[in-house]
């Protein structure tokens, strides 16, 4: 199911079945209600199996800019939100070249990156720091210009490799159901029917058959 | 069923030996108005197949129109401005396109052959089946126009002018590289631009996701339809619209056939709105009523 498939059978759950260009949704604000849909089941659903399903998983290639660049001690790459799982594990779960024969350990503060570097056994190990929205890797005297990065991403619709009328939406069927009970019951989209506007004096939507 | 029958009928209707006397003048003049409720009453019920036989003669689909500069679309049957819908009354839908520039994209290369390789750098979303649109290529000048990529490795992709791949697009010179740049095609529903969410950050018209309004001008800016986002040029719109009358009913004609344009049921509708006006008219309130009640029971 692509991501424009889910944006619009997720319309359609608050539309009473219907999408028209009547619709007063606006397609941004859908796109990131069913984003943050997706995350909260990712959450719920790793949070009791404890296992990351493959078809959450994108992975993206970032590329190196000048402009990006403020210390010659490491290189810094621009990288998009990854949802965190639970209150320690995140959805970052892969660095590295992009045959994957070179992976890049992935630490998120500066506190433990300082005890890697100052360790005699990884002071000269390549290491990379996430801190939203940049991604640092550290190594001394190699020229990095592209790095693949893999995971769980918070918000799919606006990763610059995703194609929402092509590519699938990462999620697998069980996330999908949490996603309409969520969408449903916690975040209480209105679930509208269409307006009665045959003059009969019954409440009758114009799309249901007639009395 | 020809004006001079229609008139026949309504003249049976309204009883007229006993309720009054119109000229050809004055019954056109009603059953122009008449024409015109009897639509419009249709028009604010359409939902149903059967509304939509009703309304045949006046529903116009798929028309195709090139926007002027900022996007303006003439909606006035007097405006001497182009591109102008000298028939418009309502709309029912409009799709517009944009060409969104995909921007940081770079088209590196483009093969002088059949089909061209194009090979792009930066990040980007490009896949098999995309519509992309190519302008500015210098050298190679048949990579520009709409394009179908077809997918050979990352960031190289062949081209084809149809969507199922059966017509490369050739080259004809050597590309100057960096010369072009690229666009993706939307061809979308546009959505009515409500003035409440010009406020609002999800609101916000995009190509993939674009909007209009229905502006009032001046005589020099009559009517139009102006498209959304502005930052873009709209390249061209297809609208979907209900159209005035298509053909005047003349009570005294007894040769032009109305139902070319006007389903039947339009007609006896015409008819009662035509009696309900001239009840209106002579004030004859019974008249009037057992009218009204005869339109809501059909």
């Amino acid at each position: 199911m692509t991501g424009n498939e889910v944006y619009e059978r997720f319309v359609r759950l608050a539309s009473a079945g219907i999408q028209t260009d009547e619709s007063r949704w606006d397609e941004p604000y859908i796109v990131n209600l069913v984003d943050t849909c997706r995350a909260s089941a990712i959450q719920a659903i790793y949070q009791k199996t404890r296992i990351i399903h493959p078809n959450w998983v994108q992975e993206i290639d970032l590329e190196y800019s000048d402009d990006l660049q403020e210390d010659p001690c490491f290189q810094r790459f621009e990288c998009p939100m990854f949802l965190s799982l639970d209150g320690s594990v995140q959805g970052l779960m892969f660095a590295g070249s992009q045959n994957n024969n070179c992976t890049i350990p992935i630490v998120r503060t500066r506190a433990e990156l300082g005890i890697y570097q100052n360790n005699r056994v990884t002071t000269n190990k390549m290491m990379g720091l996430y801190v939203y929205p940049y991604l640092d890797i550290y190594q001394k005297g190699i020229m990095i210009e592209q790095v693949r990065v893999g995971g769980v991403f918070q918000y799919v619709f606006q990763l610059p490799t995703y194609n929402k009328m092509v590519d699938e939406y990462p999620v697998t069927t069980d996330v999908l159901n949490l996603m309409e009970d969520l969408w449903v019951n916690k975040l209480k989209v209105i679930m509208a029917t269409p307006l009665d506007i045959v003059p009969d004096t019954k409440e009758t939507p114009a799309t249901l058959p007639k009395q | 069923m020809t004006g001079q029958e229609l008139y026949r009928i309504f003249e049976l209707q309204v009883d007229k030996d006993y309720t009054g006397y119109w000229d050809n003048i004055k019954a056109n003049r009603i059953f122009a108005r008449a024409l015109i409720n009897a639509m419009e009453k249709i028009y604010r019920n359409l939902s149903e197949q059967g509304e939509y036989d009703e309304l045949r003669g006046f529903i116009k689909v798929n028309r195709t129109f090139t926007p002027a500069a900022f996007n303006i679309l003439y909606t006035d049957p007097t405006a001497t401005a182009t591109p102008n819908i000298i028939d418009y009354y309502h709309l029912l839908h409009v799709s517009a396109q944009f060409n969104e520039p995909l921007y940081g994209v770079n088209v590196v290369s483009a093969t002088n052959a059949s089909p061209i390789v194009v090979t792009f750098s930066g990040l980007n979303n490009i896949r098999t089946g995309d519509n992309l649109f190519f302008s500015g290529a210098v050298g190679n000048t048949n990579l520009n126009g709409l394009r179908y990529p077809k997918k050979i490795k990352n960031n190289v992709f062949a081209l084809y002018t149809t969507s199922n791949f059966q017509t490369p697009v050739t080259g004809n010179g050597t590309y100057t590289t960096l010369s072009a740049t690229v666009s993706r095609y939307w061809y979308e529903p546009c959505q009515r631009y409500f003035s409440d969410r010009k406020g609002t950050q999800y609101g916000s018209p995009s190509a993939s996701n674009p909007k209009f309004e229905q502006q009032n001008g001046t005589a020099l800016t009559p009517t139009m339809l102006l498209f959304h986002p502005l930052n873009l040029q709209c390249q061209q719109v297809s609208v979907d619209y209900i159209t005035q009358p298509p053909q005047a009913i003349d009570v005294a004609d007894n040769v032009i056939d109305l139902e070319r344009w006007y389903d039947k049921t339009m007609l006896y509708l015409v008819v009662e709105q035509a009696a309900l006006l001239a009840a209106q008219q002579i004030r004859d309130g019974e008249l009037y009523q057992s009218t009204a009640a005869q339109i809501v029971q059909q």
